[in-house]
């Protein structure tokens, strides 16, 4: 899976990491076991402090996404990508507020927004389904 | 003149040399340490008249080095004037490839459009979890001469005679100092440092990045030259070993002769190594193209040279010119090699 971070963004880098992992998981990219870089693999590669690295990890951890052991190493968890659906959305309502606000205060169309939305499900979606 | 060793200006010469045609010491898409989106950039005019301006300077200037050493030499001590014209020449080379950076860097602000070179840093995670790195366990391969050393140096020291040689010229020994533990375990300091450098050059990253195609085939390239450096270690490790069992008296008598074309073979083994890592830098970095978005980090090379970043924690990165690592200044740790490998230099030098 590729993993991409913006050193110009104002997303922190740590969201970053996790966010592109999460969407890896979410298009079947990334499978159940696949392995991942341990953090010093993967922050001397990007050339971001190891701290970032490990709170993103320590993140996607305690979120269920990975699981980080000694003898495995870093692996994928996305048999139980597990959080219920209450608290994810708990967790991404607001950020998702947020975007809807902004997208309201520069007057984009609510149908433009589903559009988008469905857009990007069913580009999701069709990954996963590619992948199986 | 007459007097100049033949060595003395062969080593100048091949400095002056290796300066004039260092720029080719680079990846393709990089211009005296300044990083661009292809390799385009070598065949554009003002590229082009930066190099011709770099190789007619330092040209000159070593010409201009040589004059100047041989009128002052008979005025000066033989080692004084070879290592003033040495360090005029590296002084003088260095500038101005300071100079051919910065009109690089002028050239790239001004031709590169932005969205040429990247932000961001793309990278494939299952390519990185599955990446050639040189097992730990070749490492084991520098134990036994080690371990042999230091024995021969603990149960050998009531054997060796009062001084010590420090340094060795083409004919032997020609620096001595009094016996003791340290100028006895000298040469086993360098063997440690060496470890040290392969432990941490084993996961450099490239000079150039931003995605996974950026510098193909550099982490195979890098496992190649983490065993060269291992067979480098083994090759000194040996002569070192040599050395150590020289030291004792009764067996210096039989090992003296044979010591005499061990170290010419040596010598020849470690330059043929330098040549094959040369083959391999421009067979596996040099001819490689560079693809996908290029990561613009030309702010963290000072004049193209140095690296500094303190938000990564590598301690080495691969040199943007020349074969080999530099050092991440940003990190003390990497100061702390640095001044090891110096005073490594300088002990074994001193008494030269």
């Amino acid at each position: 899976m590729q993993l991409s971070v913006d050193f110009h963004s104002e997303k922190p880098i740590y969201q970053q990491i996790r966010d592109g992992i999460v969407t890896g998981i979410a298009s079947g990219t990334l499978q159940d076991g696949d392995p991942l870089p341990s953090v010093r693999a993967l922050g001397m590669e990007l050339g971001v402090n190891l701290h970032t690295v490990n709170k993103a990890y320590k993140l996607l951890q305690s979120e269920g996404f990975i699981e980080i052991q000694r003898s495995r190493g870093t692996q994928v968890k996305a048999g139980k990508t597990a959080q219920n659906a209450a608290e994810f959305l708990q967790t991404s309502g607001s950020a998702l507020r947020a975007v809807l606000a902004e997208a309201m205060r520069r007057g984009i169309d609510r149908a433009v927004l589903h559009q988008m939305i469905d857009h990007f499900y069913d580009q999701l979606e069709g990954e996963n389904h590619a992948k199986h | 003149m007459l007097s100049i060793s033949h060595a003395s200006i062969i080593t100048f010469w091949t400095l002056a040399v290796l300066f004039c045609i260092q720029p080719w010491f680079s990846r393709k898409n990089v211009l005296f340490g300044v990083v661009f989106p292809d390799a385009a950039v070598w065949q554009a005019p003002v590229p082009k008249r930066i190099i011709r301006r770099y190789i007619i300077g330092t040209g000159l200037a070593a010409v201009l080095l040589f004059i100047v050493w041989i009128v002052s030499f008979s005025r000066l001590e033989r080692s004084i004037s070879f290592n003033l014209a040495m360090a005029a020449l590296l002084i003088g080379d260095s500038a101005f490839f300071v100079l051919a950076n910065r009109q690089t860097r002028t050239y790239k602000k001004a031709v590169v459009p932005a969205d040429r070179l990247t932000n961001k840093m793309i990278i494939d995670t299952t390519q990185s979890a599955h990446e050639p790195l040189m097992p730990l366990s070749w490492l084991l391969a520098l134990l036994p001469l080690f371990l042999a050393t230091i024995a021969v140096a603990i149960w050998g020291y009531p054997f060796m005679g009062s001084n010590i040689p420090t340094h060795y010229g083409l004919t032997g020994p020609d620096a001595w100092t009094h016996k003791s533990p340290l100028a006895v375990m000298q040469p086993l300091i360098f063997d440690v440092l060496l470890v040290i450098i392969i432990l941490f050059t084993r996961r450099a990253p490239a000079a150039v990045k931003g995605n996974p195609n950026a510098a193909p085939g550099y982490a195979l390239y890098r496992k190649w030259l983490n065993g060269l450096l291992i067979l480098f270690g083994l090759v000194t490790e040996l002569l070192f070993f040599l050395m150590e069992l020289s030291l004792i008296r009764p067996i210096h008598t039989y090992l003296a002769p044979a010591l005499t074309w061990v170290f010419p073979v040596l010598s020849s083994f470690t330059l043929l190594l330098i040549a094959f890592m040369a083959y391999l830098f421009f067979r596996m970095v040099r001819a490689k193209e560079s693809s996908g978005p290029i990561f613009d980090n030309d702010r963290h090379w000072i004049w193209g040279l140095f690296y500094f970043n303190r938000s990564d924690p590598s301690l080495f990165i691969e040199k943007r010119i020349g074969i080999g690592y530099t050092v991440n200044m940003a990190h003390p740790i990497a100061w702390l090699i640095l001044v090891g490998i110096l005073a490594a230099v300088v002990i074994s030098s001193i008494y030269h």
